[in-house]
């Protein structure tokens, strides 16, 4: 198992190091990490199942449970350890899959990584706290007769060592301080507090290395492009299946809830410039005859996709949707020659439409107005 | 041995006491006003006077309960636990009385120039520098006055308590002098020293660092002593002590950059942070399980006893918010968090359940000491305490829930690849969770005002102790420590040398990240296009700051894909080499505002700022008439080129004189373009200033892209 997590680990490493050039040398640490773990796991859930025979057996007399409880054990344990190299298998195996974006792939990997070695750091946990409760549960009887050289005393002793003084003895670990009468215990650090310390220092010291020194992981800037690289790809396969494509090439007259949906979009976004009744405020008036960037709505769908910012007009491509533009373009034509009291002065050239009923086919004719040029 | 007599003087805690409450109470009805504004802009009052708009109220309420409320909370603690803890009397009652008088005058100082628009512009140290200079010499004697009580004490060693008193003070004095670096301009107005990506890292380390020793470490000091006291128990472990302390110290002043992840902070800076700021989570768990351990053994007495149930619960909310810390500084749940109302949340389960209910639980317990009674009603305390706990989740939840919603919506793309909500959509859908929050905030304050007419008629039934009577053995001048006594116990016979050693710790981690941002070139790359902001530019800048524009806006676009789309190109470094001080802000209530020049037409800033929902429909925005009628002060301009030209913002000498000229060239031009939109406006109006401000913002950067695509 631990080969082909290694082979595994070894296939998703080279392409990446090719295609991008660089060292994914953080993980290989994480790696080793959870490799190394491997150890004290083994040598503790041995530990283990030695206490639970010792515990067990001494207890249990019918003779098939004897043989029954410790295969139970290797059996738990056997299995819990091909789970963690399972795991760290698959993880190294499924970031081959992201190999194309490199960001994923260290992210992914690392996780994944990361995980593992959670796990066996919790079944270490596990498997230290059963064998020293395990063999709390020796009698003192038992204990005192084989104290002199048995490792479990030695166990024993420092598990003891490492828990809550019962009140009764607290005097045994009273500081003798008063401050105003506030007295001190000295209880021991609890170990879980100990071991968590140092898991973050490592941890710490990780990510500062992994960032900064071994720079496997991605700087914000690799990570803003990868996303960006992402979203590209996403838009293009969603262009090629979409039916809404939609672009001032192609724009067309539309009628009812596009109308109705294109009111919706006016008077929550262009109303602001344009007035509810489009009669012009900050922006030009909508209503009359005359337009700045052209009054077809090929015209009024460009306006607002690119907009003319230099004009204070700005783009909605990236906030609006082809159709919602189109929609909302359709329902400006339909402002037209409404009216509304007080509108802004006519602005730009006089534009007359030919043939009202297709827009799209129509030819569209712009006249210099004499007036205003005059 | 003889006994000397002395006398543990009562007034000053009572004084502190009754300052604590009073302010604390201030603070919260502030901030319940603030919260309250943003669901109902109409709040803001800013149709009527400048000065109650959200900009402005804010920092007050931020001011008010950190170094009013928690502040008078600290130096009721020190001056009641410091002389009992060492077995004297205060060193001097009339230091004690300079310091008392001279914090009030401060706070008074800061609610009234805050509200006047007389900010520095930098979160939690926003006071001017006449300020300043006030904290500084108060903190002077407040320290005098510990230090001369340490030596004088007749207990040899120092308790724990003492230790964080100590390492607290002078941590706050450090980050107070160096944060607070700026040039005056006139008595009311002065530009930070530093700059950009320099000011940014200085500030937050400040920051991040006052919620450190002056939220944390007093406040665990006033810990070590009302706790214990209070149940009667001894503290759980001394060893615990001693190593929570020192890593405490040592670890959280690196802590800084993660309020500037995926900012322009170098990246280093930002890995650092978040390092560090992982490490910080036992070490800030040392306190909270040295307090609940310390209870052992009188989980009875936590039920019947309100006192206990507050301290429980503030060191719960301490241990959970020095778990969520961390986690917020690491990168990926930063970039949920930042800017969001999840940061809100979380300092609120701080600053309510750690500062707040430790400071009740010490008021409930100490008044009736300083009053010779009982308690007036323990079961009023019992309801305080439930209110709390109530008010409390009833603002976080709603906080925790606008922040998802926030960060779902904001980073929703419709698959043709737009975003799919305006920013306004955002406002709207968050507007519910501010009143729940803010209605949190009221119930949490009904609490407050519950125990002070608790505590009131506890003082009426009692008779005031001013003194009270003490003996101990003076200390021998020779000291022989016992054989095999623990090495740590040196360090709490040497008061000196323990302020000595938490320097050196706590200065470690600035000295390592500050000093090569400011030395390294490459840190922050220079833009050749990125030029100084002209006359008009810099003071609509000040009035940007002097309305308190950063509390609700950042000028800070992160390399997100969403975030690009949304606002413009990702912030450089570089840009913000002028910006004395910078504006990133730290949260955004409205959008961001770093590319913000040339987004929209003059018009359309006039019309918005004039009443914000005609351009944009529900937002939330105080509106700022007064900016229309007043006229620009141009009299300063001279000293604030000049000014920014000595910290090395490249004005061509003797420019200061001429600024006011480009000054109005440039304000006529703005007045002219207004007029094609049918707005007529004096070109003399602030309102000039602050459209050119805006105008120009993140503009230096999008001339190069322009060239840079002409040349290919």
């Amino acid at each position: 198992m631990l080969l082909i997590s290694c082979v595994a680990y070894g296939q998703a490493d080279v392409p990446a190091k090719v295609s991008k050039g660089i060292v994914i040398d953080a993980n290989m640490l994480l790696v080793i990490i959870a490799v190394l773990l491997l150890i004290p796991l083994r040598i503790l859930s041995k530990t283990f199942i030695a206490a639970a025979k010792r515990h067990y057996l001494d207890n249990i007399n019918s003779g098939p449970l004897k043989v029954l409880v410790p295969l139970c054990f290797v059996l738990i344990n056997t299995s819990l350890w091909a789970q963690s190299t399972t795991a760290q298998a698959t993880s190294a195996v499924q970031t081959t899959g992201n190999a194309q974006s490199w960001g994923l792939l260290t992210n992914t990997m690392t996780i994944m990584l990361l995980s593992v070695i959670g796990i066996e750091l919790l079944l270490i946990i596990v498997f230290a706290v059963r064998t020293m409760d395990l063999i709390q549960k020796k009698s003192a009887k038992e204990l005192s007769e084989d104290a002199s050289h048995d490792i479990f005393s030695w166990f024993k002793e420092k598990w003891t060592a490492m828990n809550f003084k019962p009140i009764e003895e607290e005097y045994k670990i009273d500081t003798g301080h008063s401050y105003d009468g506030i007295r001190e215990l000295d209880n021991i650090i609890p170990p879980w507090f100990t071991t968590a310390f140092i898991i973050t220092i490592i941890f710490g010291i990780g990510y500062f290395y992994r960032y900064q020194i071994a720079k496997s992981g991605p700087s914000q800037i690799q990570e803003y492009k990868s996303a960006v690289a992402l979203a590209e790809i996403q838009h293009d396969e969603y262009l090629k299946t979409a039916a809404n494509a939609i672009d001032e090439s192609n724009v067309k007259i539309m009628t009812g809830a596009d109308l109705e949906e294109g009111k919706k979009t006016f008077q929550t976004i262009c109303a602001a410039c344009h007035r509810v009744d489009g009669g012009g405020q900050v922006g030009p008036n909508l209503t009359d005859d005359y337009w700045i960037h052209g009054g077809a709505l090929k015209d009024l769908f460009k306006t607002i996709k690119y907009g003319y910012p230099e004009k204070g007009m700005i783009s909605w491509k990236e906030q609006l949707s082809p159709a919602q533009m189109a929609q909302a373009a359709n329902y400006i034509l339909t402002l037209h020659g409404t009216n509304p009291p007080n509108p802004k002065e006519k602005q730009g050239t006089l534009y007359v439409a030919e043939a009202a009923s297709s827009d799209t086919t129509s030819t569209t004719k712009m006249k210099t107005d004499t007036l205003i040029k005059k | 041995m003889e006994l000397e007599k002395f006398y543990y003087d009562n007034k000053l805690p009572k004084m502190f006491a009754i300052a604590t409450i009073t302010w604390g109470t201030v603070g919260m009805l502030l901030g319940v006003i603030a919260a309250f504004q943003l669901a109902f802009p109409a709040l803001n009052f800013s149709q009527y006077l400048p000065n109650l708009s959200f900009g402005r109220l804010r920092p007050v309420h931020t001011n008010a309960v950190i170094f009013a409320f928690v502040g008078n909370g600290i130096f009721t603690a020190v001056y009641y636990s410091l002389p009992r803890l060492l077995k004297t009397s205060m060193w001097s009652k009339k230091l004690g009385q300079i310091h008392f008088w001279g914090w009030q005058t401060i706070i008074v100082l800061a609610a009234v120039t805050l509200l006047s628009g007389i900010t520095t512009g930098k979160e939690y140290a926003e006071l001017e520098w006449p300020i300043d200079i006030l904290i500084t010499l108060i903190w002077v004697v407040f320290g005098l006055n510990m230090f001369g009580t340490i030596l004088t004490r007749r207990e040899r060693h120092l308790y724990v308590a003492i230790w964080f008193y100590i390492a607290s003070w002078v941590t706050v004095a450090m980050l107070h002098i160096v944060n607070s670096m700026e040039l005056p301009v006139s008595l009311f107005k002065s530009y930070s020293w530093y700059a950009g990506v320099q000011d940014a890292l200085v500030q937050w380390w400040y920051g991040h660092n006052a919620v450190a020793f002056f939220l944390t470490t007093p406040y665990l000091g006033l810990m070590y002593y009302f706790l214990p006291k209070a149940v009667d128990r001894p503290v759980y472990s001394y060893r615990l002590s001693i190593i929570h302390f020192w890593s405490l110290i040592f670890i959280y002043i690196w802590a800084g950059p993660h309020h500037l992840l995926y900012t322009a902070l170098p990246e280093w800076a930002q890995s650092l942070g978040t390092a560090f700021s992982i490490m910080l989570i036992l070490p800030s768990w040392g306190g909270m399980l040295n307090g609940l351990f310390t209870l052992r053994g009188a989980w009875d007495k936590v039920r019947e006893d309100p006192v206990l149930k507050f301290f429980v619960v503030a060191v719960t909310a301490y241990g959970m918010a020095t778990f969520e810390g961390p986690m917020l500084s690491l990168k990926n749940v930063n970039a949920i968090s930042h800017y969001s109302d999840w940061t809100i949340a979380h300092v609120h389960v701080g600053a309510l359940g750690w500062n707040g209910f430790l400071t009740f639980g010490m008021m409930y317990w100490l008044i009736p000491k300083l009053f010779n009674t009982k308690l007036y009603s323990r079961k009023m305390a019992g309801t305080h305490f439930w209110i709390g706990t109530l008010g409390i989740i009833m603002y976080a939840i709603p906080m925790y829930w606008s922040a998802f919603r926030t960060y779902f919506m904001m980073k929703a793309f419709t698959p043709e690849g737009q975003l799919q909500y305006q920013f306004i959509d955002v406002v709207q859908t968050i507007v519910p969770f501010y009143v729940l929050r803010a209605i949190g905030g009221t119930i949490y304050l009904t609490g407050v005002i519950l125990m002070i007419y608790n505590l009131w008629k506890t003082a009426k039934a009692g008779s005031f102790v001013a003194q009270e009577a003490a003996e101990a053995p003076a200390l021998e001048r020779k000291y022989a420590a016992p054989k095999g006594s623990f090495w740590h116990s040196v360090i709490e016979r040497k008061p000196i040398l323990l302020l000595i050693l938490s320097l050196v710790l706590v200065s470690l981690g600035g000295l390592f990240e500050l000093i090569p941002t400011f030395l390294v070139k490459s840190n922050i790359p220079t833009i050749a296009s990125v030029k100084p902001y002209t006359p008009l530019e810099l003071q609509g800048r000040d009035i940007y700051i002097r309305e308190g524009c950063y509390n609700c806006h950042s000028q800070m676009i992160r390399p997100f894909r969403y975030e690009v789309t949304r606002y413009g190109e990702y912030s450089k470094a570089g840009e913000f080499v002028y910006d004395h001080p910078f504006q990133w802000g730290s949260k955004r209530t409205g959008p961001d505002l770093a590319r913000e020049g040339g987004k929209y037409p003059n018009s359309w800033h006039f019309n918005h700022m004039y009443e914000p929902t005609s351009m944009s429909p529900g937002s939330i925005m105080p509106s700022y008439p007064f900016m229309f009628e007043n006229d620009l002060d141009i009299s300063t301009t001279n000293s604030k080129i000049h000014a920014m030209r000595k910290m090395g913002v490249p004005y061509p000498n003797g420019y200061e004189a001429i600024a006011n000229d480009d000054l109005k060239i440039q304000a006529d031009s703005i007045t002219a373009n207004l007029k094609n939109d049918k707005i007529n406006i004096p070109s003399s109006r602030e309102i000039i200033a602050l459209i050119a401000y805006l105008q120009r913002l993140g503009t230096d950067i999008k001339v190069t892209t322009a060239t840079t695509t002409t040349i290919k």
